[in-house]
């Protein structure tokens, strides 16, 4: 029994000594109680909370209250960690590793009063407790962990780490390469901040390198000793306190400079500025700008993770406003990167990733879009009238199945169809049209298409209410059911499915009107059927949120991303093997 | 008004004690930013024997800012628009604040024994230009007698 305990908690991400030290420590009181042992150590919070509380009921459990969203979208790849399909196992080992390092150091820090506090909390707590933990073993022992469709091989690169990321590369080509800092700035920009290529090809030939990179020459700066000339600029005498110059010797004071290296920035010359002389070639250190015009700093640093992440072909801005975060793709060949903020980008067009469709496809459709929008507007408005008794409705939320709030009739949003015994409507019917003139049935075939796209557009406008709406109903679960966070993140993951099968969903329908008839589209689009029915199902769930339905949650979210999965690849590889 | 930087009075005594051959400066009385400039057309060009009145002004970022020159003599040059505009390098991104009133000028001049055709401000002049190089030349000296005769 005790060894079972132990590989379960191991599986679960847990080091091995925690975990055998959760067991000794909890007497064998089973799984639960051992891992709310653990959780006592990182969140100590919570256990003097509990201890306080216990039998007032229904406290909010600090923990939960306090946890910010950001701490629990973090905590999400943890999870990950624990998942049947670790997509890139490189990252989840990393993930996991650090994990069980935080969790073992907390433990370690804090086993000698804890030893008290936990047979504490034994003695205070009742029944309720142990009824709770039998029900939560039950879990355990069913429970499906979350998996993801769409691989996440990008990292996220925090606004305020761009510029320390950028700074360290530049000092540490400056110091291989024994150059000033702004000739590696140079060299780097040159080699769009592949630090490898640049080294690699310097100690082939350095000269080369360096002409080439466009670096005319850089020099030390000097400020004036027992300078005979006038500023060349204002004609005021130079001496000791004020003259500034290059080793081109274009000697002007330090105000002169400050002026002219101000426009020279207000310009937007960011990188590379030449000295003021007349054709003067030489580079101006930026050392040099930043003694003579030190206020200048914070827009320098600006500029450079502008230049860091702008020319780095595997960098892209997260296109979010007031984001800020930058997205690095480990190679080239990776097509979309997630950022923190839950923007999925396509690192080719720059535009939100639209798989199954390609940019090509998505160029024409949007062009087309703006095109027929007059059309396209007077038929999509947003609401549609009752089937039955044709009241106007207007959808608030993601889910395609609509009941009626007058008549109580069910119904499919897209298709307008009975929900009862509907299954299909992604297929545009042909037929029905057949007597209609050809650009009609053109542009009816085009509207079927933009509707559905429009209408997964729709749906996903909600996915920032529907990530709050998962948060809060995460911290209300925790406040009103006493439960552990880990307990309620699938809530947070399959919210993260939904939003991914919705926006994959949307585009293809795009990819949809551009596939040809023919046996591979009747299989696209049977896929394309099933996708859509499990993800108005997941939708459906969701919205309906309930402890009694998690299993359901995370079954049909499991479900949903397979066939996500399997549209993916099916699109990708050819649907019919060739 | 702002007083007058030091460089700008100096520049200007010099430009007036040793003014560069084939060029006239003088700063308005009142305005010492704005000078009345007059360029002999220079030998062997079309616009030889001609006078050609600019104005220039220095703006309040001068030096760190080129000044703004513009021909008010009318003129048959590639380079030249009919608004008198000049298209030349210094005037714009090669700008430095070494650069003085004097090397301004003097490049202007240059630009007028040697027209710039292939990077052309007045279009329909820089396509005679290429066209047929000798009936623009002609062109211009006849624009020259019509309207730079007059040194006033």
């Amino acid at each position: 029994m005790d060894d079972n305990m132990l590989a379960q908690l191991v599986d679960l991400g847990f080091d091995i000594t925690v975990a055998q030290l959760a067991l000794e420590q909890t007497n064998g009181k089973g799984l639960d109680a051992a891992i709310e042992f653990i959780y006592s150590f990182s969140e100590p919070s919570k256990l003097s909370s509990q201890k306080s509380n216990s039998n007032v009921t229904p406290t909010p459990t600090p923990p939960s209250s306090q946890q910010e969203p950001s701490g629990i979208r973090r905590s999400n790849s943890k999870n990950k960690s624990t998942s049947f399909e670790p997509i890139s196992p490189q990252v989840t080992h990393k993930v996991l590793k650090t994990s069980r390092k935080s969790v073992k150091e907390s433990v370690d820090s804090n086993v000698s009063y804890e030893d008290n506090d936990t047979s504490l909390e034994y003695n205070d707590t009742d029944e309720d407790y142990d009824e709770d933990y039998y029900q939560d073993v039950d879990d355990y022992e069913f429970d499906i962990p979350i998996h993801d469709a769409l691989p996440k091989s990008n990292t996220v690169i925090q606004a305020s780490d761009i510029i320390h990321t950028a700074l360290k590369e530049i000092e540490k080509i400056s110091s291989i390469t024994e150059t000033t800092p702004s000739a590696a700035t140079i060299l780097l920009q040159h080699f769009q901040w592949n630090g490898n290529k640049l080294l690699e090809r310097f100690y082939e030939d350095p000269e080369r390198v360096i002409t080439q990179a466009g670096i005319k020459k850089i020099n030390e700066f000097h400020t004036g000793k027992n300078l005979s000339d006038d500023c060349m600029i204002c004609g005021d005498s130079l001496d000791d306190s004020n003259g500034c110059y290059l080793s081109c010797k274009h000697y002007a004071c330090k105000e002169c400079w400050a002026n002219y290296l101000r426009i020279k920035i207000q310009e937007g010359e960011s990188i590379g500025i030449c000295c003021l002389g007349f054709k003067c070639p030489n580079v101006v250190p930026d050392e040099f700008i930043n003694r003579v015009i030190p206020e200048n700093y914070n827009k320098f640093l600006e500029r450079l993770a502008q230049t860091y992440v702008e020319k780095n072909p595997n960098m892209r801005w997260c296109p979010t406003p007031n984001c800020g975060n930058a997205l690095k793709a480990e190679s080239q060949a990776e097509t979309t990167a997630q950022c923190s903020c839950g923007f999925r980008i396509c690192f080719k067009c720059n535009q939100e990733s639209h798989v199954p469709a390609d940019c090509a496809q998505m160029k024409t459709w949007k062009k087309k879009c703006e095109d027929d929008s007059e059309t396209a507007n007077w038929i999509n408005v947003n609401t549609q009238d009752c089937p039955k008794c044709q009241s106007a409705i207007e959808k608030n939320g993601g889910c395609n199945h609509m009941t009626c709030k007058k008549c109580k009739h069910e119904f499919c949003w897209v298709c307008l169809g009975n929900w009862i015994g509907h299954n299909k409507c992604n297929t545009y019917n042909r037929e029905e049209n057949s007597n209609k003139s050809d650009t009609k049935k053109q542009l009816e075939r085009y509207l079927f298409y933009f509707h559905r796209y429009n209408t997964h557009e729709q749906s996903k406008k909600f996915e920032t209410k529907l990530r709050t709406d998962a948060v809060n109903s995460m911290i209300d679960f925790q406040n009103r059911k006493d439960k552990r966070w880990i307990d309620v993140k699938y809530i947070e993951q399959s919210t993260e499915v939904l939003i991914q099968c919705r926006r994959t969903l949307k585009y293809t329908y795009v990819f949809g009107f551009y596939l040809p008839d023919g046996p591979e589209k009747n299989l696209f689009e049977y896929l394309q059927n099933d996708l859509e029915r499990t993800t108005e199902k997941l939708s459906g769930l969701l919205e309906k949120m309930n402890e009694s339905n998690s299993m359901d949650v995370k079954e049909i979210t499991n479900l949903a991303s397979t066939k996500l999965h399997h549209l993916l690849s099916g699109v990708e590889e050819g649907f019919l093997g060739h | 008004m702002n007083s007058l930087p030091k460089r700008i009075i100096k520049e200007t005594q010099r430009l007036m004690s040793e003014p560069a051959p084939g060029i006239v400066a003088t700063p308005a009385t009142d305005n010492l930013r704005y000078f009345k400039v007059t360029i002999t057309g220079p030998a062997e060009s079309p616009f030889e024997k001609g006078f050609f009145h600019l104005e220039l002004f220095l703006t309040d970022e001068y030096p760190m800012s080129p000044p703004k020159v513009r021909f008010l003599t009318k003129i048959y040059h590639p380079n030249i628009d009919k608004l008198g505009r000049i298209c030349l390098d210094i005037l714009k991104d090669k700008w430095s604040p070494a650069l003085q009133i004097r090397t301004v000028l003097l490049s202007i001049q240059a630009l007028l024994s040697a027209p710039n055709p292939d990077d052309p401000l007045a279009n329909d002049v820089a396509e005679h230009w290429k066209s047929n190089e000798k009936d623009a030349i002609k062109k211009a000296r006849e624009w020259t007698e019509l309207y730079a005769a007059s040194s006033e």
